[in-house]
This record gives C-alpha cells, structure tokens and sequence, in this order.
C-alpha cells in the first residue's frame, strides 16, 4: 500500500474512536481522566494524608512511573508491619488517599503526553496532505523533491500511529499498579 | 467418627457440586487459562493465536471456538486433549462470535471489516459476508436461532439480522458504542450496552422498537468510568448482572422493575461475565487486574479473585 493510502486508511479510525468527549484523546479506551476512590476503595474515606510524614514519604516514593509494582508492594508491607491494630485503620486508607492522589498526577502527565501526541499527528496529517497538494501543482522539476519530503512526512506518521496501542496502555498500566498495591493495604487492615 | 466424616463430606461437596470448568481467554497472552470450578485452581494455560477476546463452546462443548483477532481466525480448542485442533477462517479481525442453535453457523463479528462473517465450523467454510455498521461488535443470537443482533460501536446501532437469509432487517440507534446484546429466554425482548453511552437499552422483537433504558449511577465513581459492557441473566432471568468495565462494578438490574439493585464491587476494568452452571455463582474477567472475581449470588457478595492471565477478556463455563 502507498503511504498516503494507508495514512487514508488510517484516519477515519483516529478520528472515530471517539466519538464523544475529547478531540484530542487518541486511544480506542473511552478516557478517564482521574481515577476515583470510589472504583477502588469506596469506604476508604478521607484524611489528609500530607499531614502523615511517613505516609507522604510513602506516595511520593512509589508513585513515579518508573517504580515496579512489586516494589510498591514490599514497601506496603515494610510500612503496615510495625503498626498495630489502630495505627492499621488510621493510616493504611490514608496511605490509599496518597497513592491515589499522586498516581493521579503521575497518569494526568502520561494523558496530557498522549493529547500531545494525538495534536502532533494531526498536525502531521496536515502536512502530508498539504504536501499531496503541492505535488499535484508542481512542476517535474521539482516532483523528486516533494516526493521523498512525503514519504518521509508520512512514514513518520505511520510509524507513530503504529506505536499507538502500547503508548495507550500507559495509563492504564498506572492503573493496574494502583489497583494491586489498594488491593495490599486492604488485604493489611485488621480484620478484613 | 461422625466429626470426621461431617468433615471430609463438606470438604468435597462443593467440588462434587462444581465438577466444571471455566475457560477465560487472555487478550495480551495469547492464552486460553482453564480452571476447576470447584477448586478455583487453574489447571493449564493453553496458547492459542494473537489477541484471543470471544470464545464460544460448541453445543457439545467438546469445542471452544476462540476469536483469534491479530491473527484473523477462529482457533478451536479441543475441551479435553486441549489442543488447538484446527483453525476456522473468520474474516479480518474477530472480536466476538455466536453460535446458531443448530450448532453449525458462528456468527462473527470482523471489528476491523464492517461486516459480520458466517462460518460453517463443520466444514471450516465461509458462508456469508453481511456487511454491517462500523466496528461491528456484539453478537447476539435469538434463542430459536432467527435473528441474530449485531452492534456496531461507531455507528451506535443495533443491526437485526435474519439468520438463514442475512438480511438485515431494522436497524435501532442504541447508546454510543454498543458492545453487547443479550435476548431474553423466550425471544420477546433483547438488551443492549453501551460502553460509552453508559446505558442499556431494551428492544422488542415485535416491532423493534426501543422499550426502555437504564442507565447507572454510581456514588464517588465519575459517569465516564461507568462503562458497561458484558451482560448475563441469574438463572431464572429475572436479574440481569452487568459488567461496568472501569468503575469496577458488577450492575445487578431487576429485570421487571428495570431498576439497579445492586452494585457489586470487582476487580479492575470488568469486561465480560458467566454463569456458573448451578447459576450460583458468577464469574467476571476483569481486564486490568488481571483477575476473575466470583460472585454467590444468594448471598450478593464478591468471595473470591483468581488471577488469570494478562488482560482476561471472555469467559465461558463447560458444565
């Protein structure tokens, strides 16, 4: 297939995917912007979890993106093992309200790259089809040129788009951790 | 030693009870993952094509039919030697299937092709192509085997088709990106979901004509994480269960009164349910923590999460 076909081909997905909310959002996944407490922990309740020292430590310590879950989840087990049955009920679901908020932040950053992402591409189907006009009024001479600024302009949209399935999962691979280390605090508490 | 024996009788009468098996296909392994109902203990992970997502018994249910979507086939497993023992065609991109009562024609949905494609799993033939909406979905087929309902998630309709002639005969605008339809056990009426609308939607097949909506509200959960997806009635129809996908619920609506009754709270991104085949027990594959819950439905409660393979998409039950 010609690029500028496949990059036609391309299109009316992006662009249908959704088809409500955000024009910016490019993932087949309806977008959700902030995970709520209510889908994880409904009775966590609510604290402020800024004024626990050891508990903000905690969240700001896992919530980068670059920490793996189990690592979070020896870290959950090394902060709940000292407290006793109380300090459990206290600090544990104030522990859920800090991992939540600053995974939160930590997922906005990763749906705010993929919005770029998705404008980027837009832009660069502008260009391929601006491109497409400029070949269709030009001169011979200068045929070869536009040629291969084509090519290239649409190739780089085509390999981006390609990339697209897993740059998605990104979000959603926050959420997964997030789910597995409530999943420990809960699993902490006394009595449940 | 009555204690004893009391003892070693309750231990195995849940097992006796469940002698069943659950198949949970996994969308980013490429594996089938076979569990003992009774036990919960998976028994073995079986690799099939890329991107598995719907799977079907046969009517014997010596077969599972498992929609292979990057690999644009049906695999079908073998339920006891559990090999794949043949590959069906199936149009580009399989995503759902259903099969006729007659046991032979699986009606499938080519999500990438805007088309439903029959396939003949006897003869591993292609019968027909009936172009549909714009990524075609749901797949439901009415219990005497005449309509079958297809979704389409773009074109936000729910395309009736005649079985034996593959005409389409109604089209009925649902709510945005339909993901499923269900017919109720006598015919009359069939359900749809809507993953992005948020809603279901009620059709009967007298005029197909749109009944009713329900639609979900959830305390401390966003609206646009209420996503609901696969659906199954309790036993006696009178409860139909709905996956919500990531608010993370299990919707248990009355099917009379059409009111929400229960919301159950499940693993992560809950796609697709079944019935377990005493109809005790539900079992929901949740797409994100990588789990299946199960839920006693006397009792409305989660008991239990097993984790699965990567991405649980479809589940089936083989009594």
């Amino acid at each position: 297939m010609r690029p500028w076909l496949a990059l036609a081909a391309l299109l009316p997905a992006a662009a249908l995917a959704q088809p409500k909310g955000d024009p910016d959002w490019p993932c087949v996944q309806r977008l959700v912007p902030v995970v709520a407490a209510g889908a994880l922990w409904p009775e966590a309740g609510e604290g402020d979890w800024h004024a626990e020292p050891e508990v903000a430590a905690l969240a700001r310590r896992l919530a980068p993106r670059g920490v793996a879950e189990a690592e979070g989840l020896a870290a959950i087990e090394g902060f709940a093992a000292p407290l006793g049955p109380d300090q459990r009920r206290r600090l544990l679901p104030l522990a859920f309200a800090g991992l939540l908020e600053e995974t939160n932040a930590q997922r906005g950053q990763v749906i705010e790259q993929l919005r770029r992402f998705a404008r980027r591409q837009r832009d660069l189907a502008e260009r391929v089809r601006g491109l497409e006009a400029e070949q269709r009024a030009a001169p011979t001479a200068a045929q070869e040129e536009l040629t291969q600024r084509h090519f290239f302009a649409a190739k780089a949209y085509s390999d981006a788009e390609r990339t697209l399935r897993y740059a998605c999962e990104a979000p959603v691979r926050l959420e997964a951790r997030l789910g597995a280390w409530t999943r420990a605090l809960r699993a902490a508490l006394p009595g449940e | 030693m009555p204690t004893l024996l009391t003892l070693l009788l309750a231990l195995l009468l849940p097992t006796l009870a469940r002698a069943e098996t659950i198949m949970v296909s996994n969308e980013k392994d490429n594996t089938v993952t076979v569990l003992d109902g009774g036990t919960l203990q998976v028994l073995r992970t079986v690799r099939v094509g890329e991107r598995p997502r719907g799977i079907v018994l046969s009517r014997d249910r010596r077969l599972l039919f498992v929609c292979a979507g990057d690999s644009d086939r049906i695999d079908v497993l073998d339920t006891e030697s559990w090999r794949v023992v043949r590959h069906l065609p199936s149009g580009s991109d399989p995503e759902r299937a259903a099969l006729h009562p007659d046991g032979r024609r699986l009606f499938v949905a080519n999500e990438d092709d805007n088309m439903v494609t029959v396939v003949d799993v006897e003869r591993g033939v292609v019968l027909q192509e009936i172009p549909v909406g714009v990524e075609p979905e749901g797949m439901g087929l009415s219990p005497d085997g005449r309509f079958v309902v297809n979704t389409s998630e773009t074109t936000n309709m729910a395309h009736v088709i005649e079985a034996d002639s593959g005409r389409i005969l109604a089209n009925v605008l649902v709510g945005a990106r339909p993901r499923y339809a269900l017919w109720e056990p006598d015919g009359r009426r069939f359900w749809v979901s809507a993953e992005i609308g948020g809603t279901l939607t009620l059709i009967g097949a007298d005029d197909w004509k749109v009944l009713g909506q329900v639609s979900f509200a959830i305390p401390g959960v966003p609206p646009e994480a209420v996503q609901p997806v696969g659906m199954v009635f309790s036993r006696d129809a009178t409860k139909l269960f709905v996956a919500l996908g990531p608010a993370n619920r299990v919707a248990v609506v009355d099917v009379a009164t059409r009111r929400v009754e229960r919301l159950l709270l499940v693993g992560q991104r809950v796609w697709n349910l079944a019935l377990s085949a005493d109809g005790g027990r539900l079992y929901t594959t949740n797409g994100v923590s990588n789990d299946m819950s199960v839920v006693d439905i006397a009792a409305m409660r989660v008991t239990r999460s097993v984790p699965v393979g990567q991405a649980p998409w479809g589940v089936v039950v083989k009594p």
